[in-house]
């Protein structure tokens, strides 16, 4: 596997001016919302929780409906071709898309957040002064938010690689469906772990801190942690990769 | 400079190739010929790594074009029947794509568009199916590559169009060059594609040059059909016949492809035989 890092500037630019556009304008429409409902906010009144409902509610689903598109050339009939015998890995192809929908999106998104709410504030401080706070994107919540958005879109990269049509709603009805069925599991693990305590009459809670007190859940939640930040995302970036090595233009739709 | 060897592909359990042997040297204009559903698309992809076959050996200068290595695709270039073009200017789309492909020459691929009468700063949406053929066909030649797949180049091409393609294409095969037209409109192809490659029933039947074509058989129009000895292959055309015979006068004939090409679909063997002969 050879890699190239010229390659990759040569394919990020060519993505920016060919796959991204459409996020640009989308990012512009984003801003103008912003503004928009600022305005409305600051009228009605209390503008105190403004950035902290609307940013992520913007953010989270933007970025993930952009991640499942990034590999939307790759699904089509007409340009899986031009796709794949662009002269470059692909490694570089799946890097190149993967830096647009994780690190290149959350900076557009903070930026172009910023400058909406720079606006909103001037806005509605001279229409009403009652000014829309400004937006600060470096608090303790909103980094945890950045690092929560980086290691879940890589279910959404994987799914925008895996499937060939309907990538985002194909990924939320597979993780919907995954998640009942680890409830089932975790369900039925209980069942046959604890299926004595249904026995009582009354389920006292105290029941289960020796196991707490044990160390048991803190074992769970920490492997659920590692899982969750250190497996998940490396491995939806590697099957990803293989997709798109083992992809053959008889998959384009 | 393409080798396949006892290569198998299919589709599901459709078989389309078995044990498929081809040999393609450089410095020629291959055209592939074939009936609809033989597989010459098929055969295209594979040659270029864009399908995987499921046996045998598949190179491209020396490597295996499924394994996609950059270096490789910088030296291919595929002209598709339904190509894709993003909205970008034709002037964009040299600065985005060229730097891939380390041979591109921008004053050749000018030349080429000039010689098409493609404007390079309009944005490609805003061409024809034709005028989008010729800008990718100028890029693709200006790119240098060692390899051209043209799948079926001429169709949406106008009647001066075509002739451009010929000229065009003639002139920019060299000694280092390999370029495989894959076409059903043989008469727009006339005097460029020269070796004859067919492809029929999951095989390549045949793999000549023109000049051992004409040289083992005779094409020529008659008022009436010969009886003795039979032609190979006879069609009706307007008062007489078109018919196809062993030259055994050994002067180099002149050769219609689609004649031939029905002859070897209607007469395989008796050609076969003619062109072994000859060979002999």
């Amino acid at each position: 596997m050879s890699f190239s890092i010229r390659r990759l500037f040569l394919l990020m630019k060519r993505d920016l001016h060919t796959q991204w556009r459409n996020a640009f304008l989308a990012l512009a429409a984003a801003i103008a919302v912003i503004i928009v409902l600022g305005v409305l906010v600051a009228w009605q009144g209390d503008t105190r929780q403004f950035h902290d409902i609307l940013f992520p509610l913007l953010f989270l689903p933007g970025g993930y409906i952009l991640t499942s598109r990034s590999f939307s050339d790759l699904h089509h009939k007409a340009s899986i071709r031009h796709f794949i015998l662009l002269p470059a890995g692909a490694g570089e192809k799946t890097l190149s898309r993967l830096l647009f929908s994780g690190p290149c999106y959350l900076l557009l998104a903070i930026f172009g957040y910023s400058i909406a709410a720079l606006c909103a504030h001037f806005l509605t401080l001279l229409l009403f002064r009652n000014a829309i706070p400004f937006f600060t994107p470096f608090t303790r919540n909103l980094r945890f938010l950045y690092a929560n958005y980086l290691a879940s879109q890589s279910l959404f990269f994987l799914g925008a690689a895996w499937f060939r049509k309907n990538h985002f709603l194909k990924t939320v009805l597979t993780l919907t469906l995954l998640s009942f069925f680890f409830s089932l599991l975790g369900l039925l693990a209980q069942r046959l772990a604890f299926g004595g305590l249904y026995q009582l009459n009354h389920l006292d809670p105290s029941i289960f801190r020796p196991l707490l007190g044990r160390g048991l859940m803190e074992g769970l939640i920490r492997c659920a942690k590692i899982f969750y930040w250190g497996i998940l995302p490396p491995f939806c970036w590697l099957v990803s990769w293989l997709r798109i090595r083992e992809a053959e233009v008889s998959h384009g739709v | 400079m393409i080798r396949i060897s006892g290569m198998d592909f299919g589709y599901g359990k459709n078989h389309l190739f078995r044990g498929l042997n081809l040999n393609l040297k450089p410095g020629n204009i291959y055209g592939l010929l074939g009936k609809n559903g033989a597989g010459k698309t098929t055969l295209l992809q594979i040659m270029s790594g864009l399908l995987f076959p499921e046996a045998g050996e598949v190179l491209l200068l020396g490597r295996e074009p499924a394994k996609r290595s950059p270096s490789l695709l910088a030296e291919i270039f595929f002209l598709a029947e339904d190509f894709h073009v993003n909205a970008l200017t034709g002037e964009a789309y040299e600065l985005l794509y060229a730097p891939f492909y380390e041979r591109f020459d921008h004053h050749q691929f000018l030349s080429y568009l000039e010689e098409f009468d493609i404007p390079g700063n309009r944005k490609l949406t805003t061409f024809s199916y034709g005028q989008r053929k010729k800008f990718l066909l100028s890029f693709g030649l200006a790119c240098n590559t060692s390899i051209l797949f043209l799948d079926e180049p001429t169709n949406g091409l106008d009647i001066p169009s075509k002739n451009q393609f010929r000229r065009v294409l003639a002139s920019a095969v060299d000694e280092t060059k390999t370029i495989i037209i894959s076409t059903h409109q043989v008469r727009d192809m006339g005097h460029l594609i020269d070796p004859i490659v067919i492809v029929d029933s999951g095989s390549i039947i045949l793999n000549r040059t023109i000049a051992e074509i004409g040289r083992s058989l005779l094409m020529r129009y008659v008022r009436a059909l010969p009886s003795d000895p039979v032609p190979i292959y006879s069609d009706q055309a307007l008062g007489g016949y078109i018919v196809v015979e062993e030259n055994k006068s050994g002067e180099e004939g002149s050769v219609d492809i689609e004649v031939f090409f029905n002859a070897v679909m209607t007469a395989r063997e008796r050609v076969e035989a003619a062109l072994q002969r000859r060979a002999g």
